[in-house]
């Protein structure tokens, strides 16, 4: 036994070794990182030229490279010649990367990292280039309660997002980095995206004629607002009092709405359309993949709007409860509202939208994937947004051709 | 306790909406904490569960409370209904018993007419016939209801006392378990309560509705 626990020790000694070799940190005061040259240089397109020793008017310009994250400022650390440079693979918590690049050596007390801090959240300037973010355009670092945040292309040395761009803080880091689309709560992620996005949206027509509305929802309420509104009532799809639950049934509602826009409500529960009865027992599973596929079979245009309640979160990692009301009658009622005012997708999104409840794009779409638009709210007495439900539009394969969007540029994305 | 706090009551609520509006409101108000379950329509987002399991079975005891109230509101809607529909069975027999007395008096007479060959006798029998089909037509009337699909007022008569009698049992069971503590129980009599709901939402609510309001019971 002894034997085995001394065998299970050394081996766990070598692997963490191994890591912690493989995980490092450089932070140079000298006039650079050896091998790190293009780097500076493309830092040098955004910081000031002027070296300063004031911690409010740091400047910092941040890119991904094979070998972590660099970090290049114009702060001099008082008793230094150079600007701080940070390379790093062990964090991408952007303060705690600060903390190190102000102050040499651990000498610094817990006040002045706190007074540093603030100046950070404050007065500093951070560059993020573009490099920074996933494909599905989520942050790869974790900028805190930053204030002054810009996205650039070091390459070019353009600045693609100003100080336009906002923080939307998840229930689990890194908060999103988003920007606005239209309105008041539509935006879009990565930030400097997001009037590329505006523009495709308003190029897409939402032919109002042309639409159809189904429901795998069952719920009476939902049920009376659905038949309360006339515009959805006539163009629902199947018999009214039979509930849609299996994919033959589906099937056969896209078979006749052939060539239409259907939308879709429904609850989502991890990767499937979940019917549940009232005493919560799952009555029908439908993956959602299956209906998407049936829906490029019929040429049926899909906005799909599912409301998520999937998870399952103690108190002690959220508030007392979402600010924001938004339940399958609300989604009836924003889907009616938002069909009724809209000319095109961007319209639809935008009326879809109330204070506190912040519709999320990314750019999938752009590439020819189903559009995938998240729903957020915040949650009471904290700063945090809960996702409560998403929006996928799977677009017809004639529209796509129709506006030229090339197939051949499709990434790997990820919905997170 | 994730799976007990996490019961539904989306169909108690509704009902409570149909019914009696003022009362769901007035539980909004005691029940603050439960304001994303007491809006109309399946909740989004997250199922917050709290902390500890004391306060997982105090929201799942306030959910049975307020199902509670959505089968009493159910029931007293269905009793009312019954009052209702019961007049309009004795009327309905009452005129049919007079349409009948009128048939039979009409028969006679026109015998009677045919024997004397009075004209004016044979107009009274007429008139006398021709009123008993009118009497039987106001009886069909009265044993209808406004949706022909939910069947005559005898079928409704039988699914409201049918109603009325699962909500008070499952009402008293609840109300128990409730006193008496039985957290084992609330979370499943409380689902049977929604699932209750649900079909109350589907006849009742239209039955009641469409139905002038009979004064309440003495």
């Amino acid at each position: 036994m002894i034997t085995r626990i001394r065998r299970i020790a050394c081996l766990a000694t070598i692997l963490l070794s191994s890591a912690a070799a493989l995980s490092q940190s450089l932070i140079c005061r000298e006039p650079g990182i050896q091998g790190r040259d293009e780097n500076a240089a493309r830092a040098h397109r955004f910081l000031l030229p002027i070296d300063t020793s004031e911690i409010s008017k740091a400047e910092i310009y941040v890119e991904k490279t094979a070998k972590g994250i660099y970090f290049h400022s114009n702060f001099v650390t008082p008793g230094f010649d150079n600007p701080t440079k940070v390379l790093t693979n062990e964090t991408s918590d952007f303060e705690r990367v600060f903390v190190n690049l102000i102050f040499a050596g651990g000498k610094s007390t817990p006040y002045e990292q706190k007074a540093a801090l603030k100046e950070y959240r404050e007065h500093v300037q951070i560059y993020l280039d573009q490099s920074m973010f996933t494909e599905g355009g989520y942050p790869t670092i974790d900028v805190g309660d930053a204030t002054h945040v810009a996205i650039v292309d070091g390459k070019t040395g353009k600045l693609l997002a100003g100080n336009s761009v906002e923080r939307l803080d998840r229930a689990s880091p890194p908060p999103i980095l988003l920007s606005k689309i239209l309105g008041c709560c539509m935006y879009g992620i990565p930030p400097h995206l997001a009037e590329q996005y505006r523009q495709a949206l308003a190029q897409r027509r939402l032919d109002k004629s042309n639409v159809r509305f189904m429901s795998l929802v069952r719920d009476s309420g939902t049920e009376g607002a659905i038949n309360k509104s006339t515009s959805l009532r006539s163009a629902r799809l199947g018999e009214a009092g039979t509930p849609i639950v299996t994919l033959s049934q589906i099937e056969s509602a896209f078979r006749s709405a052939n060539g239409s826009t259907v939308i879709l409500v429904s609850h989502v529960e991890g990767t499937n359309f979940v019917v549940r009865d009232p005493a919560q027992n799952v009555t029908s599973t439908i993956p959602v993949d299956s209906v998407r596929a049936l829906a490029s079979k019929y040429n049926v245009e899909l906005v799909d709007l599912g409301c998520e309640t999937a998870q399952h979160l103690r108190t002690g990692t959220l508030g007392v409860g979402v600010t924001t009301k938004f339940n399958t009658v609300d989604a009836v009622h924003s889907l009616e509202r938002a069909l009724s005012q809209s000319q095109n997708y961007a319209d639809f999104f935008q009326a879809l939208t109330s204070e506190n409840l912040r519709i999320v794009v990314d750019h999938g779409f752009m590439q020819d994937w189903p559009l995938c638009a998240d729903v957020y709210a915040k949650e009471t007495g904290t700063s945090v947004w809960i996702k409560l439900a998403r929006i996928f539009v799977s677009f017809r394969q004639d529209k796509k051709r129709a506006l030229g969007i090339s197939t051949s540029s499709i990434e790997f994305y990820q919905h997170t | 306790m994730g799976e007990t706090t996490s019961i539904a009551i989306n169909e108690g609520v509704f009902l409570l909406q149909s019914l009696s509006p003022a009362r769901l409101d007035q539980l909004r108000e005691e029940y603050p904490a439960l304001s994303k379950e007491l809006a109309v329509g399946i909740s989004a987002g997250p199922d917050v569960e709290p902390g500890d399991n004391n306060a997982a079975t105090a929201i799942l005891r306030e959910k049975a409370q307020i199902m509670v109230v959505a089968l009493s509101e159910a029931g007293t809607a269905a009793q009312q209904a019954l009052l209702t529909l019961s007049r309009r069975v004795k009327s309905a027999r009452r005129q049919r018993l007079i349409s009948q007395m009128l048939v039979l008096i009409g028969s006679s007479s026109s015998l009677a007419t045919l024997a004397l060959s009075k004209n004016r006798a044979a107009i009274i029998s007429a008139v006398l016939t021709l009123l008993a089909a009118l009497w039987n037509l106001l009886a069909e009337y009265q044993e209808k209801l406004l949706n022909p699909q939910a069947g005559n007022i005898y079928d409704a008569f039988q699914r409201l006392a049918e109603g009325a009698y699962k909500t008070r049992t499952l009402s008293t069971e609840l109300t128990l378990a409730l006193k008496y503590d039985q957290a084992s129980q609330i979370g499943q009599l409380a689902a049977n309560a929604n699932l209750l709901c649900e079909q109350l939402n589907g006849w009742l609510v239209q039955m009641v509705t469409s139905m002038p309001q009979a004064p309440a019971a003495a």
